[in-house]
């Protein structure tokens, strides 16, 4: 029996063993649905019916000849743009206060910060929906208490209210990691970098940053892959309006297609998603190099 | 290590705490109030507080018992989670192995098509499974959502661990399974606790998976019981009793949390060369 | 090291945990009684009990078991959808009936003419309104039985119009006659209205009501989608109304341009709350105006009135009806007894006593009929305007079809398009829809 097992040892390296659970769930869970989305994408299915055709790329055709997909386009630009860039500088920012701030109670704080991440899209858009409310909304009685008007937040300034609830909701994904990776910083470095003379930028700048080059690769990449794919809190909040303005891509998709689970249509716009996604996720590869892959030898 | 309290530091943290905290204040202000103050303009903000609200949830959408779901998702989530990532990070982060990089990608890749797409196959699978209605089923996909995520971060925490702890523990005789154990959890712990909070709290506001996977009503989590209180044209959206059920959905998180809070710690790296 | 150990214990419980659960979902239901599995709404979730206790004491051989999942409206299509597209059909559901055509086409669901004729001809057929039948019989066959309706309606404050000697609108020149007169700031500061007397939606975020509530002033000019099976949307008619829509809001300006942005329930809100004189909307937003507005039911009739949609320069007021219909499943393994218990559900007796519990319309003559107006005034004569009413069109594509008109709608307010191009686009585009689906 010895044998056996060394003889299967040898066949079977031990090390990708441990990445079979991996492969299993992620195989079954993960990569199929993707394969048959890509196949699905060339059908005209549609999940009530039992019959479909093979349409070819027509579906695509139809999607790049429609004009609201190039407004969704520019919707999710600004959407993801401005969501990203704001979910990372605020998570950082909080990460290192929180970080570098050693009274005991900061772990109520923390608490606290991370709160808005514990309630689910649907509250969260309800619930600023109601506190955005041009009529009965808080945020318009507190602005007139302090003298100035009230805004129909929603219908003047959809986008930036959008981006506003969206960060305040996922900035506790960022915060997290950040702080988590700050605090694996040997305390040696800094102390050895004060030594030198460096003053707090400087310590931020030669020891922080590229100490946590790695997370801020996963963070921005995570963030994109996130805000691209979800859309529950617009869908409540503005629904995409008024006038498409804030018709991101994933609420594009799912009137266009899933809302009817039309899954010809819908597999198609998911897989033009799923390009998109690649070169972004490429992108940023590139700009952060292929050390954050695998681990460079220094 | 002289960490002075600096006053603008201070205020910082006061801002970022107004900030995230006060609509979740308002939140819970409103789900003590009776409707008819829902309607007042100026809001008021303080209203006699009523408890009608968290009965409705309690008694009628049998809020508790679908909390309760929802911790037997995430733990279960949890647990496939740790399971399947713990040795694949360890094996991608600690051993030179030659596809690192296109594994690493590829597990990304898994995560870039939108959920909603890979809901009806996803279904098929499950179905074909025999994991349709079982909260098993939810936990296996979600985990499959999730790992991916897990993997990434705690593979660069088991990456930062100095390699010659991992070796003397070697020479010392322990067996990989021991290393991970007894070295390098214990070192990548922010990281975990990291990966976990996001876990849990990502099955924790899931929906639309188990909305999808789920029949018998005492499997739902809470999520998917909310909705009965929301957009009925008949009763409109009963803004209190949603809140009401919301309030009470988060204080197993925030208990979670604090729970877990002592752990995320400055990491042990320092200590640990050393010894 | 005590923190070390306290992880190991920590990962490994919540393996066990995992693992565990494997073990606990095993267990079916081995009992002799058949159990029926349904998908109901909350409001409607006693009615089906009260029909499943009932068979039980008179069936006691033939035990039936409830299962039934609860969940609000929103949910209801994406989880009947689901279900019946992969394979995992309920036995009984409830269904909004603009669905049902789409899930009868697809052979989802069980003709219920088959399973019970003389039902079907001898009490369906004889009792309910023609106007629903038109809705719930397809090719000659019985899909689903309405369970209660509604009606869109507009409301008015009737306390001030009595004050200011203005009678009900009727016609669209009344609503822009009084949407002007309580514009202006004398009349405003009495009532305490905002400059905005008429609410109503006007864009994508109402949906569904978007078209409920505004397809009637189609009608009321005498356009409409069909007529007699044709497309009759590329018309002068509906041109007409398109430009009245337009003009309350660029030219006259009673209604806010922010109303493309309203989702479903912000008119009542508005009327509600005194902001609006006038408000479109649906017989069964009375009781959230109450909540809303605090009102018990005599401050409501003295305060509120309601009419048909008004009447444009070319026909007649008219309204939508609409309602939610019981279905069986075609894939249910007990079709016959999921019928029972939907006759149950809908007999006059049980009928009733819903209707008027959940305070709804009535889809039978017979309860129609039997309405105590004294007990309940605003039922008993909004159910007659049920004789004035038409159904949303019953097509299998009615979901695409309802998202053009309110693209159609909304696009024409913010001025993206002209009237004339908007019915021609929108008309192309069902043609085209239709022929599809061929």
């Amino acid at each position: 029996m010895n044998s056996v097992a060394n003889h299967l040892s040898k066949l079977i390296s031990r090390k990708y063993l441990y990445l079979l659970p991996a492969v299993l769930l992620l195989g079954t869970f993960a990569v199929y649905p993707v394969f048959q989305a890509l196949w699905m994408s060339f059908t005209d299915m549609e999940l009530l019916r039992e019959e479909f055709n093979w349409v070819g790329i027509e579906n695509f055709k139809r999607l790049f000849n429609d004009p609201r997909f190039y407004t969704s386009l520019k919707a999710t630009l600004w959407f993801v743009g401005g969501s990203v860039l704001l979910q990372y500088l605020m998570g950082m920012a909080g990460a290192l206060i929180l970080h570098n701030l050693r009274i005991k109670s900061v772990k109520y704080f923390r608490a606290a910060i991370i709160l808005p991440f514990a309630f689910s899209e649907l509250v969260v858009g309800i619930l600023w929906l109601r506190i955005l409310d041009s009529e009965f909304g808080i945020a318009n009685a507190m602005i007139q208490l302090f003298g100035g008007s009230a805004q129909a937040w929603l219908y003047d300034w959809a986008m930036p209210a959008a981006i506003l609830v969206n960060v305040w909701w996922g900035t506790t994904f960022s915060l997290l990691l950040f702080e988590a990776a700050l605090k694996s910083i040997p305390e040696e470095w800094y102390e050895s970098g004060r030594v030198d003379g460096g003053g707090r930028w400087y310590l931020f700048r030669h020891i922080t940053l590229p100490s946590l080059k790695y997370v801020t690769f996963l963070d921005l990449v995570y963030i994109t892959l996130f805000t691209i794919n979800t859309f529950g809190i617009l869908f409540v909040l503005t629904f995409g309006g008024p006038s498409h303005q804030t018709e991101v891509l994933g609420l594009f998709m799912w009137k266009q297609a899933f809302r009817d689970y039309s899954m010809g249509y819908g597999s198609t716009i998911s897989v033009v998603l799923f390009a998109i996604n690649i070169v972004l996720a490429v992108s940023y590869l590139k700009l952060f190099g292929r050390g954050v892959l695998v681990e460079e030898r220094y | 290590m002289e960490r002075k309290l600096e006053p603008k530091h201070f205020a910082a943290l006061i801002a970022f705490t107004v900030l995230a905290l006060s609509p979740i204040i308002w939140l819970f202000l409103v789900s003590l109030r009776p409707v008819e103050w829902l309607y007042k303009f100026p809001p008021p903000l303080w209203v006699k507080p009523t408890a009608e609200h968290y009965v409705l949830a309690i008694k009628d959408l049998n809020i508790l018992k679908s909390i309760g779901n929802s911790l037997i998702i995430a733990a279960a989530t949890l647990g496939v989670n740790f399971f399947v990532a713990i040795p694949a990070a360890y094996v991608l982060g600690k051993i030179r192995l030659r596809y690192t990089g296109a594994i690493m990608l590829g597990i990304l890749a898994t995560q870039m098509i939108p959920g909603m797409a890979a809901l009806v196959p996803l279904f098929e699978i499950a179905r074909y499974l025999g994991l349709i209605d079982t909260r098993m089923g939810v936990s296996l996909i979600l985990a499959a959502r999730t790992t991916p995520l897990t993997i990434w971060i705690l593979k660069g925490f088991f990456e930062k661990i100095p390699q010659d702890i991992i070796e003397s523990a070697q020479v010392d005789g322990l067996r990989s399974v021991q290393i991970i154990y007894r070295i390098i959890l214990p070192l990548a712990w922010p990281g975990i606790i990291a990966a976990g909070l996001f876990v849990f709290m990502m099955s924790w506001i899931e929906f639309l998976v188990p909305l999808t996977l789920l029949f018998e009503p005492s499997k739902m989590p809470f999520t998917v019981a909310l909705y009965q209180v929301v957009g009925d044209p008949l009763s409109g959206t009963n803004y209190g009793a949603l809140f009401a059920a919301s309030v009470l959905g988060s204080l197993p998180v925030i208990t979670l949390f604090l729970m877990f809070q002592r752990y995320f710690v400055q990491g042990l790296t320092a200590g640990a060369v050393k010894g | 090291m005590k923190k070390f150990t306290n992880t190991g214990m920590i990962v490994s419980w919540l393996i066990l945990a995992g693992t565990c659960l494997l073990f606990f979902e095993c267990g079916a239901d081995g009992e002799k009684t058949t159990t029926i599995k349904v998908i109901n709404q909350s409001r409607w979730a006693s009615n089906i009990e009260k029909a499943v206790d009932q068979w039980n004491a008179s069936n006691p051989e033939r035990r039936v078991k409830l299962d039934q999942l609860v969940i609000g409206y929103p949910q209801l299509k994406n989880k009947l959808m689901t279900a019946a597209g992969a394979g995992q059909p309920p036995d009984l559901s409830l269904i909004d009936y603009v669905w049902l055509a789409a899930f009868a086409q697809a052979g989802h669901l069980a003709p219920l003419d088959e399973i019970d004729r003389e039902w079907f001809i001898n009490d369906y057929k004889k009792d309910f309104f023609p106007v629903f039948q038109q809705g719930e019989v397809l090719d000659g066959h019985l899909w689903g039985v309405r369970t209660q309706t509604d009606m869109a309606l507009l409301w008015y404050r009737k306390d001030w119009l009595s004050q200011e000697n203005i009678s009900p609108p009727e016609t669209w020149q009344d609503l822009v006659r009084i949407g002007k007169h309580f514009q202006k700031a004398q009349v405003r500061e009495q009532f305490g209205n905002s400059q905005f007397p008429l609410a109503m939606p006007l864009g994508t975020k109402a949906r569904e009501t978007l078209v409920y509530q505004l397809l009637p002033l189609f009608w009321s000019n005498n356009g409409g989608i069909f007529r007699n099976g044709e497309l009759i949307l590329d018309s002068q008619q509906n041109v007409e109304t398109l430009k009245f829509l337009s003009g309350l809001v660029n030219d006259h300006k009673i209604v806010s341009p922010e109303a493309i942005s309203f989702e479903w329930n912000r008119a009542l809100q508005l009327f509600a709350t005194g902001k609006a004189a006038m408000a479109f909307g649906g017989s069964y937003e009375k009781r959230m105006i109450q909540e809303v507005s605090g009102w018990n039911d005599s401050e409501f009739s003295e305060r509120v009135g309601y009419a048909l949609i008004p009447a444009g320069p070319d026909g007649q007021p008219s309204t939508t009806a609409g309602g939610m219909c019981y279905v069986v499943y075609e894939g249910s393994p007990h079709k016959e007894l999921a019928f029972e218990i939907l006759k149950l559900a809908v007999s006059p007796e049980n009928m009733k006593e819903f209707l008027l519990e959940t305070y709804q319309h009535p889809p039978r003559k017979s309860i129609a009929e039997t309405l105590d107006e004294q007990k309940y005034p605003f039922l008993a004569q909004t159910t007659k305007y049920l004789h004035k009413a038409r159904t949303r069109p019953s097509s299998p594509e009615y979901s695409d079809l309802s998202d053009l008109i309110q693209e159609m709608i909304e696009n024409v307010i913010t001025g993206e398009i002209e009237p004339a191009s908007a019915v021609r686009l929108a008309s192309e585009e069902i043609l085209s829809l239709m022929d599809q689906s061929e």
